[in-house]
């Protein structure tokens, strides 16, 4: 994940509270997303950002098109 | 609907999967407020 939006990310569940947050993925592969959801969760596996080492432990959903065109989550 | 309702929305949109305005979209009317918005790009 970008470091910037690591960041951000970090910024928004201390702000706001882990337990009042909820990320939502828009990842185009199982892989991305599994990357993203885990460094949200129990931090970067890169220990390259900002949340090296940090378990936000944000709950993660992903959102990605149905069969129709809505947004499935 | 129910489960998004009162939390704060943190999108990671991704350019070649659903980019975030569109997310953003969707979500409106959620109940969930959304806090945070980006698209990446891995090209």
């Amino acid at each position: 994940m970008d470091l910037q939006n690591q960041q951000r990310i970090k910024d928004a569940a201390e702000k706001f509270g882990a337990e009042n947050c909820v990320v939502i993925l828009g990842s185009s592969d199982p892989e991305g997303a599994e990357i993203y959801a885990e460094t949200v969760t129990n931090g970067d596996p890169t220990f390259a950002g900002p949340l090296a080492g940090v378990s936000l432990g944000l709950p993660v959903y992903h959102g990605g098109p149905s069969e129709g065109s809505d947004l499935h989550i | 609907m129910g489960k998004l309702a009162g939390k704060k929305l943190l999108l990671l949109g991704e350019r070649d999967g659903v980019p975030s305005p569109a997310m953003e979209a969707c979500l409106k009317d959620s109940g969930g407020e959304i806090a945070f918005s980006a698209t990446e790009c891995f090209v």
